[in-house]
């Protein structure tokens, strides 16, 4: 053992330099690997824990009431459930406001929409679902003019801590007539904005209209002033347990008795949980996926160029600095919508995980090195050497094609293996390069058609420019066709309404359409749309989770089941569905009428002609429609969770380009070391310091080139592929954009990069001394 | 016509584990056109580090040299790699080919380097191949050939560029007997067509080939004995066969 530990210091000492770069490159490399998987783990246990600090709440109800369409529930019967564990009552305000920075904002409106919550004894937003605040501090409770912005709002409509909010409630008798900006005579309040939050409810897609919450003292000075709607927080005992309390509440338990065609209006916690965990599960894939790619690109590639004793001690170094760099990087993660709501922010020191990670390290370090050992000893000698010795055919065009003698020498450099000493392992370097330069471009795809989704409303199913409804009864709907009908602006619309039903057991919301005025409909992905009333179209998530495809014939079950053939997979913009994009489905009205008969035309899908702009065109609708509401094409329900992560690959784009970089850098200086004897033979048959720093360079610049030739179309394709993969298992229209700027930027970035990297090496080369290095070969 | 070689007073300490070693302590020497010269010594006595000096790969501590009417002590690196290029071949005990081109491309290069067109130099080449009887090897890899065959590839590199001076640095070190015997009389060929020629060797029989014998040793010359005297005392101390 001694002897083993004598060579191995030898060693070092003779090569520290190298001993260092490679530990250094182990140590960068296996850092991000384990920074990368300790954040995806992060990544994925923060919003749990998120929801257990929170307390939260699986069910809210509100009694909106009978004007906006929803049945009213008889709380004291919900409260008495043997599923609830705990409740907290709180109010909705109908507050329209005035922000200091002179922006409006209207209560569940279809411009600026906020809601004003405030409860009277405070549980409500403390205890059960208590708020994460992110800026700023609680408000006092006691007093009446201090309130927490969610961070929706406080993003949406540029508010901060130390704002105001100027109110302007409605009176009872303004309600009366039906509140607006202009007739409002309650009360006046100035809240003061002392704290930004976060809450399991508001996470995309969410409640759809970010709250404020008030103080109880805002609730016992304004309760008997304003109209308000009362609504109840439900804790129940599993998670499970809302559809059964929401089954008993809809047949026991509404005012006035239960009626068919009443919905309860109530906010399924743990289904909008689902969501929001599949997104985050998403940018955790992503730390994943970037944790492969650093192992595969760099740390694997350089242990094959070293021997097998050298490398424990090199090893062992990188494993620490591995757990430095890893420790370094931890406060890089959780990202996007897990950073806003993680309770443990900053440094993660994961004793446990980082031994194992840097026992990984070295482990892997070494087994590498000794297969890479075993091959060369169990391979015939011959056989090394004539496969070593194989000269570059494109070296040998270029000699004979009279290209300068350092082009040459600097092309052999990178692509002949050598032998002995002198040997570095081409392929394994070249594999490195591509697979950098390849997920370089990879991210470049993804990026730009993440970028691509986030700014064409069609892939999220915004086939319309806009949808008017879900909120107004018979009455509206026979005044909004005609308008519609004679609406020049109006080139197409379609209406319908929507409903849960049941396939299996999975219940899925539903949009009936019928063509009015020209044709439009959701858009069709695979298949066709529904025309006849037993057939249904559904949506990429809604099939896999029913397990049917298109052509199956499955049973829908409402208050009558039906059998419906299924002909489509479609994507209905998850605004309209009230869920998350690549679930729900729709079909005819009449289709949906079969179902449940009673179902009234409330919603209408419409697009604007051609040359006519959204906001003009919807201010003409919305002076013809008397303030029923018109959403536009841009909600993108729970996909703008993504856009909190848009530059996320272009971060692992960095990050892969910086391995990259460390990885050509050792390569390089490893190279020049062992290529020192051929270099100073250059040297004695007369190559001078530029020759021999170009020649250098040109090995550079040859490892860059192939890297982009066979790298960039690899990349181009991984990144359409996996966009295309990514938007199916999502269920948006998977529509790949390829951003050639950034692409075609990285074929200059990277040769400039690689020469830049080369520079050094090649300034070492040239000024060694042939005599020094010839006398000690 | 002035001589190829001249050193003055030539010196040459260098730092080995940080002791000073002093490998040349005044050397004067010269050596005139078409002249063979040997350079025999025991190993350490500073005949390589005289060589590489001479062929301008290390610069001396203190002293003159002259190479072909040029000083080389106030060149610089770049200067002395294109002196190099007109004025200099070296033959080493290692080969040191370049084992990644072809034999032919092998003899080609320095020529290139040196700025010929490459349809000239390989003409050139390949009459040096055959010269050296190698031309039937031209498309192989060096690492095929004997170790005979390696030295006279490494000559026929050596002699390119017509170089003013052959240097040598025990070639014959790593042959057989036979192997040595044949380099031995490729350099005797060679200074018969008029090259000068510079050998290092520690080996006596090798050195009496030689017109003339330069003894160095501790860094100074030591003396310039006869070559057929060294030749006898290499003849009497070699065992029989």
């Amino acid at each position: 053992m001694s002897a083993v530990w004598m060579r191995a210091r030898a060693e070092l000492r003779a090569r520290w330099r190298a001993s260092l770069a490679l530990a250094g490159v182990i140590g960068l490399a296996g850092g991000l690997v384990l920074g990368a998987s300790a954040g995806a783990r992060r990544q994925d246990s923060t919003f749990p824990l998120f929801r257990t600090a929170q307390n939260t709440a699986q069910l809210g109800i509100a009694n909106s009431g009978r004007v906006f369409g929803f049945a009213n529930v008889n709380f004291e019967y919900a409260r008495r459930l043997p599923e609830v564990v705990d409740t907290a009552p709180f109010q909705a305000f109908l507050g329209f406001i005035k922000t200091s920075r002179g922006m409006s904002l209207t209560p569940i409106g279809d411009e600026n929409p906020v809601v004003s919550f405030a409860s009277p004894d405070g549980r409500f937003d403390t205890v059960l679902n208590r708020m994460l605040i992110i800026e700023g501090h609680y408000a006092d409770p006691a007093a009446v003019d201090e309130g927490v912005v969610s961070y929706l709002a406080a993003r949406s409509y540029n508010i901060h801590v130390g704002d105001y909010l100027d109110y302007a409630l409605p009176s009872f008798k303004d309600f009366a007539n039906g509140p607006s900006t202009t007739t409002l005579t309650g009360p006046h309040p100035r809240v003061h904005v002392v704290g930004i939050e976060a809450q399991s409810y508001e996470l995309p897609p969410g409640l759809g209209y970010p709250p404020i919450h008030l103080t109880p003292a805002f609730y016992r000075a304004f309760i008997s002033k304003t109209p308000t709607f009362p609504a109840l927080l439900l804790k129940l005992r599993h998670e499970n347990d809302v559809p059964a309390v929401l089954d008993a509440i809809q047949k026991h338990g509404l005012l006035g008795g239960a009626s068919a065609s009443t919905r309860v209006q109530a906010f399924n916690e743990p289904q909008n949980a689902a969501a929001v965990t599949r997104t985050i599960h998403i940018q955790a894939i992503a730390l994943w996926l970037l944790a492969l790619l650093a192992g595969v690109t760099s740390l694997l590639v350089q242990v094959f160029t070293t021997a097998l004793f050298r490398l424990l001690i090199v090893s062992a170094v990188g494993a620490v600095i591995a757990v430095l760099v890893a420790v370094a990087v931890s406060p890089l993660t959780p990202i996007g919508l897990a950073r806003l709501i993680d309770p443990r922010p900053g440094f993660s020191f994961d004793v446990r995980a980082l031994l194992v990670g840097a026992a990984a390290v070295i482990g892997i370090s070494l087994l590498l090195g000794a297969l890479a050992e075993a091959r060369t000893a169990t391979r015939p000698a011959t056989d090394v050497d004539e496969a070593r010795d194989r000269p570059s055919r494109i070296a040998n065009w270029l000699a004979g094609s009279s290209f300068p003698p350092p082009s040459v020498a600097g092309v052999r450099m990178a692509l002949e293996t050598g032998r002995g000493r002198t040997s570095m392992p081409v392929r394994s370097t070249l594999f490195g390069a591509i697979i950098g330069l390849a997920a370089l471009v990879t991210s470049f795809g993804f990026a730009g058609s993440l970028g691509h989704l986030l700014h064409t409303p069609r892939l999220i199913g915004w086939n319309f420019s806009g949808v008017i409804g879900d909120d107004f009864d018979g009455e509206d709907a026979a005044r909004v066709l005609p308008i519609l009908q004679g609406d020049r602006d109006v080139a197409e619309f379609s209406g319908g309404g929507g409903s849960t039903v049941l396939i299996g057991r999975e219940p899925l919301n539903i949009l009936g359409l019928d063509q009015v005025k020209g044709a439009i409909e959701p858009v069709i992905l695979e298949g066709r749309p529904p025309r006849a009333v037993d057939e249904i179209a559904l949506g990429t998530r809604a099939l896999r989770a029913i397990h049917a495809r298109v052509g199956d014939v499955v049973d829908v079950v409402a208050n009558v089941p039906q059998k419906y053939r299924i002909v489509g997979r479609t994507v209905v913009p998850p605004a309209i569905t009230g869920t998350v994009a690549g679930n729900g489905g729709f079909m005819t009205f009449q289709g949906l009428r079969r179902l449940q008969p009673t179902l009234s035309e409330d919603l209408y899908v419409f697009r604007f002609a051609e040359g006519v702009s959204a906001t003009s065109g919807r201010e003409t609708l919305k002076k013809d429609l008397g303030g029923l509401s018109i959403s536009l094409a841009a909600d993108f329900g729970d996909a703008a969770n993504l856009q909190r992560v848009i530059n996320l690959p272009f971060v692992l784009a960095g990050l892969l380009a910086l391995l990259s970089a460390a990885t050509l850098a050792h390569i390089l200086v490893t190279a020049v070391r062992r290529r020192a004897r051929d270099l100073a033979i250059l040297r004695t048959l007369g190559f001078v310091g530029s020759q021999v720093r170009a020649a250098v360079a040109w090995q550079a610049t040859t490892l860059v080139v192939l890297a982009l030739i066979v790298g960039i179309p690899l990349g181009i394709g991984a990144g359409r592929w996996s966009w295309t993969t990514f938007a199916n298992q999502l269920g948006y229209v998977p529509e790949p954009a390829v951003r050639f700027a950034p692409v075609l930027l990285t074929i200059p970035a990277a040769l400039l990069l690689g020469n830049l990297i080369a520079a050094l090496p090649a300034r070492a080369a040239a000024r060694t001394k042939p005599a020094l290095v010839l006398r000690a070969e | 016509m002035s001589d190829v070689v001249r050193t003055k007073d030539l010196r040459k300490t260098y730092e080995s584990e940080g002791v000073p070693v002093r490998a040349l302590r005044g050397v004067d020497m010269t050596i005139a056109p078409a002249e063979f010269v040997a350079v025999m010594g025991p190993s350490g006595c500073g005949k390589s580090t005289l060589l590489n000096l001479i062929a301008g790969l290390d610069k001396p501590t203190d002293g003159e040299i002259w190479l072909a009417d040029n000083t080389l002590s106030d060149k610089d690196e770049n200067q002395l790699a294109r002196l190099r290029r007109k004025h200099i071949g070296i033959v080493f005990q290692f080969f040191n080919l370049l084992e990644g081109m072809s034999v032919l491309e092998n003899v080609t290069l320095p020529a290139i380097i040196a700025g010929s067109s490459r349809k000239s130099a390989e003409t050139r080449a390949r009459d040096l191949l055959d010269l050296l009887g190698l031309s039937d090897k031209a498309k192989n890899a060096p690492g095929v050939l004997s170790g005979g065959q390696r030295q006279r590839l490494a000559i026929a590199r050596a002699l390119a560029n017509q170089p003013t001076l052959l240097l040598a640095d025990e070639p014959t070190g790593s042959l057989d007997s036979a192997g040595g015997a044949e380099v031995l009389e490729l350099f005797k060929r060679l200074h018969d067509d008029g090259q000068t020629i510079m050998l290092v060797t520690h080996d006596a029989k090798v050195a009496s080939a030689a017109d003339r014998i330069v003894q160095l040793a501790d860094g100074r010359i030591a003396g310039q004995p006869e070559p057929a005297v060294v030749a006898q005392a290499a003849a009497a101390i070699e065992p029989e066969a």
